[in-house]
C-alpha cells in the first residue's frame, strides 16, 4: 500500500534524495505534475534544471518565461550512453546550487527512443543508480516525468521499480515496488551473434587486443574516426583485468544489428556500482579506465559477481 | 623530422640515427660489428668505440680503419665524461673531414649508471648529440645480461632499433631539437612505467620542454597518469605538448587534467 509522503523532510528524519517518477498522460498532466513541482521550489528559493525532451521543455519554456531560478539544459550533450547521466547530472547540479543553494532536477528519459534491449536496460539501470548517486545529497530532489500514454504497464513498472517515489495526485507517494536491495537485477545479457572474434590476452597482450579490436571493428563498419577512441576504451577494460581481474581475461567480438560489441570476461569483481560513472579528480590516482570507456564508446554494459567475475561489454553504433 | 623507424640490419643507418641493437650471442654482435665498423670506413665516418664496457668489440686493431678512436672508459664513467668524450671526438672528426661519427658501445648492465633514470638520462643526452649532431650512435645490449624491464626502458629512449619487434617497446621517445621531445606510438600501462622514467630525466635538463605527440597514436589513463607523475616530481618544470590528436586531448580533458593546476600544458 503506498503511503503519502509531504515534500518536505519530517523532523527528526535525515533529507535525503528524493528521486520521484511521474507517470503522466498527455501535456496537460505533464505541466500539471511538473509546474506544480517547479513552483513548490521557487517558493522556496531553490534552483530548477529541467533536462526534457525538445517537445517538453517548448511547453515548459512558455510557462517559464524570464524565471532566472530555472535553467533548461541539453540533455543530448550528456550523450546517448546513459552511463554518462550521472556526471552529467552532477556537473549541472552542482553549477546550479553554488552556495549550498537546494537543487530540483526534472530529468525525462527518452524511453520510447532507446536503440535496442541494451540500450533499454541500461537506462533503467542507470535511474536506479541516481538513488545510489546521490543518496548523500539532501539538497536535490528529481522528478522524472513519463509518458504512460501508451497503457504499457509492463514497461512502466519497470521503470517505476527504480524511483523510491511516486508523484501522483499532486503529492508524492514511497512506492512499494522499488527495488532497494542492494543487488540490482540485471537484465542477462544475451549470447553473443556468431561470427565472433575470440582473444585470450595477459600482460604484453595490449597492442594485440587493439589490433583485434580495430581490425574488426573497421570491418564491421565502425567509422575510422572512432577507431581510436575505442582502441583506448578497450585498452583501459583490457588494463583492468591484466591488473585487477586475475592477470588474465577473454575478448570477444562481434556485431549485432547496428551495433558493433566487444565483450571482456575476467575474474575480477567491481564491487563500487558507480565505478566510472562520477567525473575524476586531477588529484585522484586511479579509477579513469571505465569512466573513459564510458565517455568513448555508445554503451557500457558491465556484470560483475564474487562469484563469477566481471563481464563488460563495449558498445560502438554502426552507421546505417 | 627525426622518426622512429625499425631497422632491419645495421646497413640500413643513417646520419642522426640511435639505434637499440639487442643482440645474442656474442660472436653474431661482433661480427656484425665488424661489418657496421666497415662501412662506416666506405662512407667516411670516423669509428668512436666506447670501449671498457664489455668484451664484445674486442676487435682486432687491423680490422677497424687507423683513424678510429677507442674510448676506453675501464671504470664506470658518469654521463657527462663520456659525453664530453663523444662530443669531442665528433669535433675533431669534422675537423678532419670526415663526413660524421659513428659511435658504437656495447652497454652492459655493470658499467651501466646506477639506476634506470640515470641510464636513461645518458641515453637521452646521447641520443641529443645524435640528433644535433648528426652522428650515428649505436647501442648494443645483449638481452641475457639484462632484466627485461631495463632493457625495455632502455630500448622506449632509442628512436631507431635493428631487428623486427615493431610491437615492443609500444613507444619511442626522442630527441627533436633543443629541449624538445617526440613521442612516437602508444603509451598504455605496459608503458607507462618507462615513459615516466623518461619524462623525469628528459624534464630535469631543462626548465621548460616541448613534448611532440604529433606520431603519438594515443595514451591511456596509465600513460597520462606518468606524465602528471613526472610533471609533479619537478613542478618548477614546465611541459609543454604539441601536435596532440584529437583523441589524445579528449582523453586529457577526460580525465581531469585539462583544468588542474599542473605544470603541462595540451595543445593541438
Amino acid at each position: 500500500m503506498s503511503v503519502p509522503l509531504t515534500s518536505k523532510t519530517p523532523a527528526g528524519q535525515e533529507p535525503s534524495f528524493r528521486h520521484e517518477l511521474y507517470p503522466y498522460r498527455g501535456d496537460t498532466q505533464f505541466l500539471t505534475g511538473t509546474l506544480g513541482f517547479i513552483r513548490e521550489a521557487l517558493d522556496a528559493g531553490e534552483a530548477i534544471i529541467i533536462a526534457v525532451p525538445a517537445d517538453k521543455a517548448s511547453l515548459l519554456r512558455e510557462e517559464l518565461t524570464d524565471e532566472p531560478a530555472v535553467t533548461f539544459v541539453e540533455t543530448s550533450k550528456a550523450g546517448a550512453n546513459p552511463g554518462r547521466h550521472i556526471a552529467a547530472w552532477t556537473a549541472w547540479m552542482s553549477e546550479q546550487g553554488e552556495g549550498g543553494r537546494p537543487v530540483r532536477g526534472i530529468g525525462e528519459t527518452a524511453w520510447r527512443l532507446a536503440r535496442n534491449a541494451a540500450h533499454l536496460s541500461e537506462l533503467r539501470y542507470n535511474e536506479w543508480l541516481l538513488n545510489r548517486a546521490f543518496a548523500r545529497s539532501p539538497a536535490w530532489s528529481m522528478l522524472c516525468p513519463y509518458d504512460a500514454a501508451d497503457e504499457d504497464r509492463s514497461a512502466l513498472r519497470s521503470v517505476s521499480r527504480c524511483h523510491p517515489l511516486i508523484h501522483q495526485d499532486g503529492q508524492s507517494v514511497r512506492n512499494e515496488g522499488y527495488l532497494s536491495a542492494d543487488d540490482y537485477v540485471f537484465d542477462a545479457l544475451p549470447d553473443p551473434c556468431d561470427p565472433l572474434q575470440e582473444l585470450a590476452y595477459t600482460h604484453g597482450d595490449l597492442s594485440a587486443v587493439r589490433s583485434k579490436v580495430s581490425r574488426c571493428a573497421a570491418d564491421a563498419g565502425v567509422p575510422e574516426d572512432r577507431l581510436p577512441k575505442l582502441a583506448v576504451a578497450v585498452t583501459e577494460i583490457a588494463t583492468n583485468s591484466i591488473r585487477h581481474g586475475g592477470g588474465r581475461g577473454t575478448l570477444r567480438s562481434w556485431t549485432q544489428d547496428a551495433t558493433f560489441l566487444c565483450e571482456f570476461r575476467d575474474a575480477g569483481y567491481i564491487s563500487d556500482q558507480l565505478a566510472g560513472r562520477t567525473r575524476p579528480t586531477a588529484e585522484q590516482m586511479g579509477g579513469r579506465g571505465l569512466w573513459l570507456a564510458h565517455q568513448l564508446c555508445d554503451l557500457v554494459e558491465i556484470r560483475s559477481t564474487r562469484d563469477q567475475g566481471t563481464t563488460v561489454r563495449l558498445h560502438m553504433d554502426i552507421p546505417q | 623530422m627525426r622518426t622512429a623507424r625499425a631497422l632491419a640490419t645495421l646497413d640500413e643507418v643513417e646520419l642522426g640515427d640511435h639505434v637499440c641493437w639487442r643482440r645474442d650471442p656474442a660472436a653474431a654482435l661482433l661480427a656484425d660489428a665488424r661489418a657496421f665498423v666497415a662501412d662506416g670506413a666506405l662512407y667516411g665516418d670516423k669509428i668512436v668505440v666506447i670501449g671498457g664496457m664489455g668484451e664484445t668489440f674486442d676487435i682486432p686493431r687491423d680490422a677497424v680503419p687507423s683513424a678510429s678512436v677507442v674510448l676506453d672508459f675501464s671504470e664506470v664513467s658518469d654521463t657527462a665524461s663520456v659525453l664530453a668524450a663523444v662530443r669531442r671526438e665528433a669535433r675533431t672528426a669534422l675537423r678532419e673531414g670526415f663526413r660524421s661519427v659513428r659511435v658504437l658501445t656495447e652497454r652492459g648492465p655493470k658499467a651501466a649508471p646506477d639506476g634506470v633514470e640515470e641510464l636513461l638520462d645518458q641515453e637521452l643526452k646521447l641520443d641529443q648529440f645524435a640528433s644535433e649532431s648528426g652522428a650515428i650512435v649505436v647501442c648494443a645490449f645483449r638481452p641475457s645480461q639484462w632484466n627485461e624491464p631495463t632493457l625495455e626502458h632502455v630500448a622506449c629512449v632509442h628512436p631507431h632499433e635493428v631487428g623486427t619487434r615493431a610491437e615492443r617497446p609500444a613507444f619511442r621517445m626522442f630527441s627533436t631539437g633543443a629541449d624538445s621531445w617526440s613521442v612516437d606510438g602508444v603509451i598504455d600501462s605496459e608503458g607507462a612505467s618507462a615513459f615516466n622514467a623518461a619524462l623525469r630525466a628528459a624534464i630535469a635538463q631543462a626548465p621548460t620542454m616541448t613534448l611532440r605527440f604529433d606520431t603519438l597514436e594515443m595514451i591511456d589513463a596509465a600513460g597520462m597518469r606518468a606524465l602528471v607523475d613526472a610533471a609533479r616530481r619537478l613542478p618548477s618544470r614546465r611541459i609543454v605538448v604539441e601536435g596532440a590528436n584529437e583523441t589524445v586531448r579528449l582523453c586529457w580533458e577526460l580525465a581531469g587534467y585539462e583544468a588542474a593546476d599542473l605544470s603541462v600544458v595540451m595543445g593541438a
